[in-house]
C-alpha cells in the first residue's frame, strides 16, 4: 500500500516538474500537470481505499538513514481517510483547472502553475504519510510555500495582492509553532520519528505536553482559521482563481484537522487529557464556526463568502474534536466517540461539498468575470446545470438534511446532547454543552442564510449584471469534475452507514487512545449501543423519511397539477408591470438585518449623501463590511510588526561587508556563550 | 414549591424590565415584584403566622402595590413620556446579559455559605439586585433608574427574605420607610425637572456640571 | 400493537385536520373582535377552490419555484412523521428531533428560494425576513428541545413525552412550563403569526410568509398553503406535549387529550392575536432572544432539580 502511495507522490512532483520542463508549449504542460494530478489519484485512491477496507496499518522501514531525517512513512486509517481527499477530490480539481475554455481568464503561466498545483499535493500527502518530525515538516512546508506561489501565480484583479502575503505568514507563524511542538515532544532523543516521539511523550511531564498541545494548537489550528486566527485564512482565497480556492479549501485546510488528530494520537494516549484541551478546542471551535458563519453571511463577494464558510466548517470540526476530547476527559465513551466521527465524516464532507462549490463558482466566474454577488442574478437560466451543481455543493455545506453535510453535524451535535444529558447536571461540563447547541443551532441557521444568499442571489430571479448578456450556452462537458463531485457529495450522504463504518475504525482508535471502554467491555460497539449512543442509522433512516415524503409530495403534485392549465406572465408585482433586474432584492441587503443583529462580529459602515434641493443633482450610498478582529485586532498587531521591521531595516545596510561583519559578531557570541 | 414559584414570577418581571421600552409596562413590572414579595413572608411562615409578618405584608402592599405604581404613573403622565428611546444599552443585549446575571445568580447561590438554601428565591434575588442595578446604569431616562433602584431594593429584600428568614422585620419596615421617602424624593424630582428641561434624560444634566476650566 | 394502531390513526387524524386550526384561530380572532367569522372549515374550501384552479407561472422563475411546493410539503410531512406528544409517533429513533428540525429547515431554504426565484422585490424582502428570523428562532428550539431531553434523559421525540410521568412531571414541571412556552413563542414566529407576521394581509411592506408566496397560484399554492398549516399542527403539537403531559393509563384517552390541548393551543393564539398588536419590525429579534431566555430559563430549572 504504501508503495503505491509512494509512486503516487513521486508521480505528483515528477509530472509537476515534466510540466515546467514544457514551459514554452503550455498545452503540452497543462496536459500534463493534470495527468499527472490524475493518474497519481487513481494510484492513491487505489492504495488508500484498500488501507480502509482492510483496516491494515503498515509502516515502512526508512529508506534513508541520515542523521536527523529517516524517511519513514507509515500508513493507518487515519491517514488514509485524509489521504482520500488529496487523491480523489485533487484530480478532479486538476481536470476542472484543465479543461477551462481558454477564453476565460487564462492561467498566467501554466507550467508554473501546475508545478506548483502538483507540488502542493505532493506536499500533502507526503505529509500524511510522514512518520518522522522533519519529513513532516518539510513536507508541510512544501505544501504551504507551493500553495503561496499557486495564489500568487494568477493575479487578476489589481488590489488583490496583500492576501497571498498573509497567508504566507499565517502558515510560517504556524510552521514555526510546528517546529516548537516537535522539538519540545522530541526532547534530545536525536531521531525525531513518530514512534519516538510517542515513547517520549510517554515519559515528558504533563506541563510540556500541554506545551506542546497549544503550540499544535497554533500550528495546526492556525492552519484552519480556528478562532483566533480566523482572519488569517480567508484572506488567500480571493485572489486567487477559484480551483485554487477549491485545493485550499478542499484539500490543504483538513491537514490542519488531520494535524490535531494526529497530535492527539502521538501525545495524548498516555494520560487522560487535561479537561481545558477540550474547553480550549470546543470554544474555539465554536467561536471560530459562530465567526466564520456570521462572515459568510455578511460577505458581498462569492469567494469570500465560502472561504468564510470553510472557516464556519472547521470551526465546527475543531468543536467536535473538542467534544471528543472532553468525552475522554471525563471518561464519557458516547461523547467522545460521536464527537471525532462527526469530526472526521465532517472533513470528508465539506472537501467535497467545498470544493464543488469553489469550481462552480469557478464556472461562475468564467462567465460573469465578476465575483461580486450584488451584480449577480439569474444566471440559472444560461447555466442551469451549473446552478444545480451549486445547489448540491450549497445543501451539503449549510448541512441541510438530506445530504451529506447534515449527516456528520448530526453527529457532533448529538455528541453536545448526548454531554448535555449525561453530564452532572449544573457542572461547567453540561453548560458547555448546551452552549455548543446554542452556538451549533445558530451557526446552522446562518449557513443556510449564507448558501441562500450565494444561490438566490447567483442563480435565481432576473438575469442581470455582466453574465446576463452572453448567450451561450453552458458546456455539460466541462463540468463532468463538478458533477463527480456532487454524485460523490449525494453517495456519502445515502451510504452514511457504511461511511461511518469506514469512519468508525480510525473513531474507535482515537476513543481507545485514553482506555475508557469499562473493564470487561472490549466490544466497543456494543457497548455504545447499550449507552444508547445513535449510529449513522438513525440519520440515515431520517434522511430517507425525507426523501421518501419528498416524493410522495411530487405525486401528489403532479396529480393535483393534471388538470390545472399553465400559464406564463410576468412576476406581478403588486400592480407595476415592468419589474427588471435592478429592482430586486440584492444580496447586501437580503442580509442587512441579520448582520445588524450580529454587529458584534462585523460593522456596517455606510456612506451616503442625500439628495438636496428641490432639484436634486446626485445622491449616492455605499456600504461597506469591515470584519473586527481585522480592524481592531490584527491590524494594530500588523502596524506594530510593520513599524518593527521598519526599525530593523537600519541593519539591512545593502553593503556585503557589513553582514559579513554581522555573520562573525554572531558566530562569536555563540562561540563566547556555549564556553 | 409556592415559593419556587413566587420566584419564577419574581425573575420573569426583572426580565420585563430589562426588556420592555414601555415604562408604563415596566412599572407593572416592578408593581408585581412588590406584591409577590409581599406575598412572600404568608408563604415563609405558612402555618404560623406572627403579626408582625402580618404588618409587614399590609405595609408592602399598600406602599409596593399600590403607592409606588400610582407615583410613578403620575410622574409619567406629568411628564409626558411613556417609553425609553434610546437605551445605552440595546435590548436583546439586556435580554442576555440578564440571562448572564441569572447564570450567576445560581453560581453565586452555590459558592455562598448559606446552608442548604437550595431554593429560587436566592438566585432570583441576586438576579434582580444585578438587574436593577444594571437598568440604573444602561437606560437614559430618570424613571427608568428610579425602577431600577426599586427592582434593586426588591432584589435586597428578596434576598433577606430567602437567607435569613427569621429576620427581624421591624428592620425591614425602616428599609421600607427610606425607599419610600427615596422614590417620593425622586418621583417629585422626576416631575420638577421636566417642568424645568422639557426632558428627563439623565444624560443631559451634565450641562449642569461645572465649568470646566474655570473653577 | 394497539398503539401502533393509535399512531396511524393519530397521523391520518394529523393530515386530515391540520387546516382546522387555522379555521380555530380565526374564528376566536372573529369572536374577540365582535365579528360571527369565516366558518371554521374556511381553510378546506380555499384549498378546494384552489386546486380546481390553473397555474400562472412567472416567466422569471425556474424549476425552483416549482419544486417548492414539493419541498413545503414533504419537509413538513417528514417533521409530522415525528411528534405526537405521549407514544403516538408513527416513527421514532434516536436524534429524531434533529431530523425533524432539518425536514423543517429544507422546507424553509426552499420557500425562501422561489421566493428570490420570483425576482420580485416584495418576495425578496419577505424572503430576507424569513432568513433573519429563523436564524433567531433556532436556538430558541434547540435549547428546548435540550431541556426536553434531559429531562427524559431520550434522544426522541416520543422519547422525551413518553418519559413525562406524573413523577417526573411534578418535578420538573417549572422546567416543562417554561419550555412549553418558549416552544409557543417560537411557533409564533415560525408560522407567521401574529406578533411577529400577520397572516391576514398580503401587500403591506410588513409581511414575511404571505410576501413570500405572493407568486404562487393554483394547486402550488394550495400545497403550500396546506404545508404551512402541517408545520403549524406540528409546532403545536411540540409545544402541547410539553405542556400537557398526561398520563391517565389509556392510550386512546391520552390522545383525546393531547387533541384538546392541541385545540386550546389554537384557542390561545386567537387569544394572543386579537390582544397584540404586530410588534416593529426591528423589535422581533428582541422577541426571539426572550424565546431562547424561556428555554434557557427551562434548562436552568432542569439542571437544578435534575
Amino acid at each position: 500500500m504504501l508503495y503505491w502511495i509512494s509512486v503516487a507522490i513521486v508521480v505528483y512532483a515528477a509530472s509537476g516538474v515534466a510540466a515546467w520542463i514544457f514551459r514554452h508549449r503550455p498545452g503540452a504542460a497543462g496536459v500534463l500537470g493534470a495527468l499527472g494530478c490524475v493518474v497519481a489519484g487513481g494510484f492513491g485512491l487505489y492504495a488508500s481505499a484498500l488501507t480502509l477496507l482492510t483496516r491494515s496499518i503498515e509502516n515502512s522501514r526508512s529508506l534513508l538513514n541520515a542523521p536527523h531525517a529517516r524517511l519513514a512513512l507509515g500508513i493507518d486509517s487515519l491517514s488514509a481517510l485524509f489521504l482520500l481527499p488529496i487523491f480523489f477530490v485533487g484530480a478532479l480539481i486538476a481536470l476542472a483547472a484543465l479543461r477551462r475554455r481558454p477564453g476565460d481568464y487564462a492561467l498566467n503561466r501554466p507550467h508554473e502553475h501546475w508545478l506548483f498545483f502538483n507540488c502542493t499535493l505532493a506536499g500533502a500527502a507526503l505529509a500524511v504519510v510522514s512518520r518522522n518530525a522533519i519529513l513532516f515538516l518539510f513536507a508541510w512546508e512544501v505544501m504551504t510555500v507551493a500553495s503561496f506561489l499557486l495564489i500568487e501565480n494568477d493575479q487578476r484583479e489589481p488590489g488583490d495582492h496583500g492576501g497571498g502575503w498573509v497567508y504566507l505568514t499565517a502558515g510560517h507563524i504556524g510552521a514555526a509553532a510546528l517546529f516548537a511542538m516537535f522539538a519540545l515532544l522530541g526532547g534530545d532523543g536525536g531521531v525525531l520519528d513518530f514512534s519516538v516521539l510517542q515513547s517520549g511523550a510517554r515519559t515528558a511531564g504533563p506541563g510540556i505536553i500541554s506545551v506542546a498541545f497549544v503550540l499544535a494548537f497554533t500550528g495546526f489550528g492556525g492552519k484552519v482559521g480556528l478562532a483566533p486566527f480566523q482572519t488569517w485564512y480567508p484572506e488567500g482565497y480571493p485572489p486567487a482563481p477559484a480551483h485554487v480556492g477549491a485545493l485550499l479549501s478542499g484539500v490543504v485546510g483538513n491537514m490542519g484537522i488531520y494535524g490535531l488528530l494526529r497530535f492527539l494520537m502521538l501525545a495524548g494516549g498516555v494520560r487522560t487529557p487535561p479537561v481545558w484541551w477540550g474547553y480550549l478546542l470546543l470554544f474555539a471551535g465554536l467561536a471560530s464556526a459562530l465567526i466564520g458563519a456570521v462572515r459568510a453571511m455578511a460577505a458581498r463577494d462569492l469567494t469570500r463568502l465560502l472561504a468564510w464558510s470553510s472557516v464556519e466548517n472547521y470551526g465546527l470540526m475543531g468543536a467536535g474534536i473538542g467534544l471528543g476530547l472532553l468525552g475522554a476527559a471525563s471518561g464519557n465513551g458516547v461523547v467522545s466517540y460521536l464527537g471525532f466521527a462527526g469530526v472526521i465524516f465532517h472533513m470528508l464532507n465539506h472537501s467535497v461539498s467545498k470544493s464543488l462549490l469553489f469550481l462552480s463558482a469557478g464556472a461562475v466566474y468564467s462567465r460573469t468575470g465578476t465575483r461580486r454577488l450584488d451584480t449577480m442574478g439569474g444566471l440559472s437560466k444560461r447555466l442551469p446545470l451549473t446552478g444545480l451543481l451549486f445547489l448540491v455543493g450549497s445543501l451539503g455545506a449549510a448541512s441541510v438534511l438530506p445530504l451529506n453535510g447534515f449527516v456528520s453535524e448530526f453527529l457532533i451535535l448529538m455528541a453536545a446532547f448526548n454531554g448535555a444529558t449525561m453530564y452532572e447536571p449544573a457542572s461547567v461540563a453540561a453548560a458547555s454543552m448546551f452552549v455548543a447547541v446554542i452556538v451549533m443551532a445558530l451557526v446552522g441557521g446562518l449557513a443556510v442564510a449564507a448558501y441562500v444568499k450565494a444561490f438566490g442571489f447567483v442563480f435565481l430571479g432576473n438575469l442581470r449584471g455582466p453574465g446576463a448578456a452572453s448567450r451561450a450556452k453552458e458546456q455539460p462537458g466541462q463540468l463532468l469534475p463538478h458533477a463527480h463531485l456532487a454524485v460523490t457529495a449525494v453517495v456519502l450522504a445515502v451510504t452514511s452507514p457504511d461511511v461511518l463504518d469506514v469512519v468508525g475504525v480510525t473513531t474507535r482508535q482515537l476513543v481507545r487512545l485514553w482506555r475508557f471502554v469499562p473493564e470487561g467491555a472490549d466490544d466497543l460497539d456494543a457497548w455504545l449501543a447499550s449507552r444508547g449512543a445513535p449510529a449513522g442509522d438513525s440519520v440515515f433512516l431520517g434522511a430517507w423519511l425525507l426523501i421518501a415524503c419528498l416524493a410522495f409530495a411530487y405525486i401528489l403534485r403532479a396529480v393535483l397539477m393534471r388538470r390545472a392549465a399553465r400559464e406564463s406572465g410576468p412576476t406581478w408585482d403588486c400592480g407595476y408591470i415592468a419589474p427588471d433586474g435592478r429592482m430586486q432584492y440584492t444580496a447586501t441587503s437580503f442580509t442587512r438585518p441579520i448582520v445588524e443583529d450580529f454587529d458584534a462580529f462585523v460593522k456596517i459602515e455606510d456612506r451616503r449623501s442625500d439628495p438636496q434641493g428641490l432639484f436634486p443633482t446626485g445622491a449616492s450610498f455605499s456600504s461597506w463590511r469591515p470584519g473586527i478582529a481585522r480592524a481592531f485586532g490584527f491590524s494594530h498587531l500588523f502596524r506594530l510588526v510593520g513599524y518593527l521591521a521598519a526599525r530593523l531595516r537600519i541593519l539591512q545596510e545593502g553593503r556585503v561587508q557589513l553582514y559579513l561583519l554581522y555573520m562573525a559578531a554572531v558566530l562569536v557570541i555563540l562561540l563566547m556563550w556555549k564556553l | 414549591m409556592w415559593l419556587d414559584y413566587l420566584s419564577v414570577i419574581f425573575i420573569l418581571t426583572n426580565f420585563v424590565l430589562l426588556a420592555s421600552s414601555r415604562l408604563g409596562f415596566c412599572i407593572k413590572a416592578v408593581t408585581i415584584q412588590g406584591v409577590v414579595l409581599a406575598i412572600i413572608p404568608l408563604v415563609h411562615e405558612g402555618d404560623h403566622l406572627g403579626v408582625a409578618s402580618l404588618v409587614l405584608c399590609a405595609v408592602t402592599l399598600a406602599v409596593k402595590g399600590y403607592a409606588f405604581p400610582k407615583l410613578l404613573n403620575g410622574a409619567i403622565s406629568r411628564a409626558r413620556i411613556r417609553r425609553e428611546v434610546e437605551p445605552l444599552v440595546g435590548y436583546s443585549t439586556s435580554i442576555l446579559l440578564g440571562l448572564a446575571m441569572l447564570v450567576f445568580g445560581f453560581w453565586l447561590q452555590s459558592r455562598l455559605p448559606l446552608g442548604g438554601n437550595d431554593g429560587l428565591l436566592l438566585p432570583a434575588s441576586f438576579f434582580a439586585i444585578l438587574a436593577g442595578f444594571f437598568v440604573t446604569i444602561g437606560r437614559r431616562k430618570a424613571l427608568t433608574q428610579i425602577l431600577g433602584y426599586l427592582a434593586l431594593e426588591n432584589g435586597i429584600f428578596a434576598f433577606g427574605a430567602a437567607a435569613l428568614p427569621e429576620h427581624p422585620w421591624m428592620l425591614e419596615l425602616g428599609v421600607l420607610l427610606d425607599v419610600f421617602v427615596a422614590v417620593l424624593v425622586m418621583g417629585v424630582a422626576v416631575f420638577r425637572i421636566s417642568e424645568e428641561f422639557e426632558h428627563i434624560d439623565v444624560d443631559r444634566l451634565r450641562s449642569l456640571r461645572d465649568p470646566v476650566g474655570e473653577g | 400493537m394497539s398503539q401502533t394502531i393509535l399512531s396511524i390513526v393519530m397521523f391520518i387524524l394529523t393530515l386530515a385536520l391540520c387546516p382546522l386550526l387555522p379555521g380555530i384561530v380565526n374564528r376566536v380572532k372573529a369572536r374577540c373582535a365582535g365579528r360571527t367569522g369565516q366558518p371554521l372549515l374556511q381553510k378546506y374550501y380555499d384549498l378546494g377552490k384552489l386546486v380546481r384552479k390553473d397555474v400562472v407561472y412567472s416567466t422569471t422563475a425556474t424549476w425552483i419555484f416549482r419544486a417548492c411546493p414539493v419541498a413545503v410539503l414533504g419537509g413538513a410531512l417528514a417533521a409530522a412523521l415525528t411528534p405526537f406528544g405521549r407514544g403516538g409517533a408513527l416513527v421514532s429513533f434516536q436524534g429524531d428531533f434533529l431530523i425533524w428540525a432539518g425536514a423543517l429547515t429544507l422546507a424553509r431554504l426552499f420557500m425562501i428560494l422561489a421566493a428570490l426565484d420570483a425576482g420580485s422585490a416584495f418576495t425578496g424582502m419577505g424572503a430576507s425576513r424569513e432568513a433573519w428570523f429563523a436564524v433567531l428562532a433556532e436556538p430558541a428550539i434547540f435549547l428546548a428541545m435540550a431541556a426536553l431531553a434531559v429531562i427524559s434523559h431520550q434522544f426522541s421525540m416520543t422519547g422525551f413525552f413518553l418519559a413525562l410521568t406524573p413523577e417526573t412531571t411534578s418535578r420538573h414541571f417549572m422546567a416543562l412550563l417554561f419550555a412549553a412556552l418558549a416552544l409557543f413563542v417560537v411557533s409564533l414566529a415560525e408560522n407567521a403569526r401574529i406578533p411577529v407576521d400577520d397572516p391576514t394581509t398580503h401587500l403591506e411592506l410588513t409581511m414575511i410568509h404571505e410576501a413570500m408566496i405572493l407568486d404562487h397560484s393554483g394547486p402550488d399554492l394550495a400545497i403550500i398553503e396546506y404545508g404551512a398549516a402541517l408545520k403549524l399542527w406540528v409546532m403545536a403539537s411540540l409545544a402541547v406535549g410539553a405542556a400537557v403531559p398526561v398520563d391517565i393509563g389509556s392510550w386512546w384517552l391520552d390522545a383525546g387529550c393531547f387533541l384538546v390541548g392541541l385545540f386550546v393551543f389554537a384557542v390561545l393564539l386567537g387569544i394572543v392575536e386579537s390582544v397584540m398588536a404586530r410588534l416593529k419590525l426591528n423589535r422581533v429579534p428582541q422577541f426571539l432572544v426572550g424565546a431562547a431566555v424561556l428555554a434557557a430559563i427551562s434548562v436552568i430549572l432542569v439542571a437544578r432539580s435534575a
